[in-house]
């Protein structure tokens, strides 16, 4: 170890640093944590928060969850649920199974998450919470007074990004901490990995 | 691009990076690479006078804006002399030194080895294609500067390269 002459410790390791890593299921925000794994330097007092922004599992039945349509408290009441859109209706055991069966997804990849973690011996936590992903990513930031968001792109074009809308370009605009964007590279370029 | 040799006993993680980081005469970007030395980039030791290889490499970049000619309808507002290109050019050459100088300043207090770099023209063109050129592995830019209007939330340069660029892109907002 003596031989090293990089620098052993990570900059500033006196105060914890907390980075929040925002995730979902895609290969672009696993990406983006893996290169975070693999690049920055995390010291034993820093950890890694893995942020994931749930959508309530009616808006998946409705077949439109897009931005606005979420609640933020999915609230289990007797009166069976009602969509008057689409005519659906939703007894409650019907949702909770949604509920559970989505659960069990968030669970394995975010499981998947913290073993990356795990490898490179890095502390981490995860934070599942019910909203857009735009507006819970920016409050965790907020609440948990982070130093630093990793955050995927999917690398859309303009014209996409204003139909899909982009995350990571709405956090990159608000919130107030220094961000990482990854995205994945699309070819096999002369880029190292 | 022969650093994959830099891989030693303990792992590929000890590769160094090559880091390019946008300066210009603003504090947002100065403050950016501040933060970056900070908290991302891998410091070197002082080892005798020799930089560490498997700290990070830092590519300072200037990148220079010359004004365009401007042509109306009556043809051009002013006419460019070569003498007026001439001064232009010099004292962008004399603010790059400045300014380069000021982030070599700032990487070698943290014994880094620093390669400056001076382009001219887009701002937003010219620092996507260094990363692809130089093989860049992450690029750190301020959230505004080069002259963008600052009550935006993002600024053009750091907005257009968080998409364009072919690496992962730190964006340091201002304090």
């Amino acid at each position: 170890m003596e031989t090293s002459c990089a620098a052993d410790h990570s900059p500033n390791d006196a105060a914890e640093r907390t980075t929040v890593v925002a995730l979902d299921q895609s290969e672009e925000s696993f990406h983006a944590l893996q290169w975070a794994l693999d690049t920055l330097r995390f010291g034993v007092s820093d950890r890694l928060v893995l942020v994931h922004a749930r959508t309530s599992p009616l808006s998946h039945a409705t077949g439109f969850g897009g931005a606005g349509t979420e609640r933020r408290f999915f609230s289990i009441n007797p009166v069976p649920a009602m969509d008057y859109d689409n005519g659906y209706i939703l007894g409650t055991e019907a949702v909770i199974s949604m509920e559970r069966s989505q659960e069990r997804e968030i669970n394995a990849f975010m499981d998947k998450a913290m073993e990356l973690c795990r490898e490179k011996k890095v502390k981490a936590v995860k934070h599942v919470v019910y909203g857009d992903a735009r507006d819970v990513i920016c409050e965790e930031i907020q609440k948990l007074n982070a130093n630093m968001l990793v955050i995927g792109s999917h690398g859309y074009g303009a014209v996409k990004r204003t139909f899909l809308g982009s995350v990571s370009d709405y956090c990159a605009h608000h919130v107030k901490c220094p961000l990482i964007i990854v995205k994945k590279p699309h070819e096999k370029s002369h880029l190292k990995n | 691009m022969a650093s994959e040799g830099d891989d030693n006993a303990a792992g590929s993680l000890l590769r160094r990076r090559k880091v390019l980081v946008a300066v210009d005469e603003g504090d947002e970007s100065m403050h950016a690479l501040s933060w970056a030395l900070d908290n991302l980039i891998v410091p070197g030791q002082a080892v005798g006078a020799e930089h560490c290889s498997t700290s990070d490499l830092i590519v300072l970049l200037h990148v220079q804006t010359h004004p365009q000619v401007i042509v109306g309808p009556a043809g051009p507002g002013f006419y460019i002399t070569p003498e007026i290109i001439d001064s232009i050019k010099k004292h962008q050459d004399e603010v790059s030194k400045k300014v380069l100088l000021r982030g070599k300043m700032l990487c070698n207090e943290k014994h880094l080895e620093t390669e400056t770099m001076v382009a001219v023209g887009d701002p937003r063109d010219s620092i996507c294609e260094a990363v692809e050129k130089l093989g860049i592995d992450y690029l750190v830019i301020g959230s505004h500067g080069y002259g963008a209007i600052k009550r935006t939330f993002l600024g053009s340069v750091s907005d257009y390269c968080a998409h364009h660029a072919k690496c992962p892109v730190v964006i340091v907002k201002n304090k």
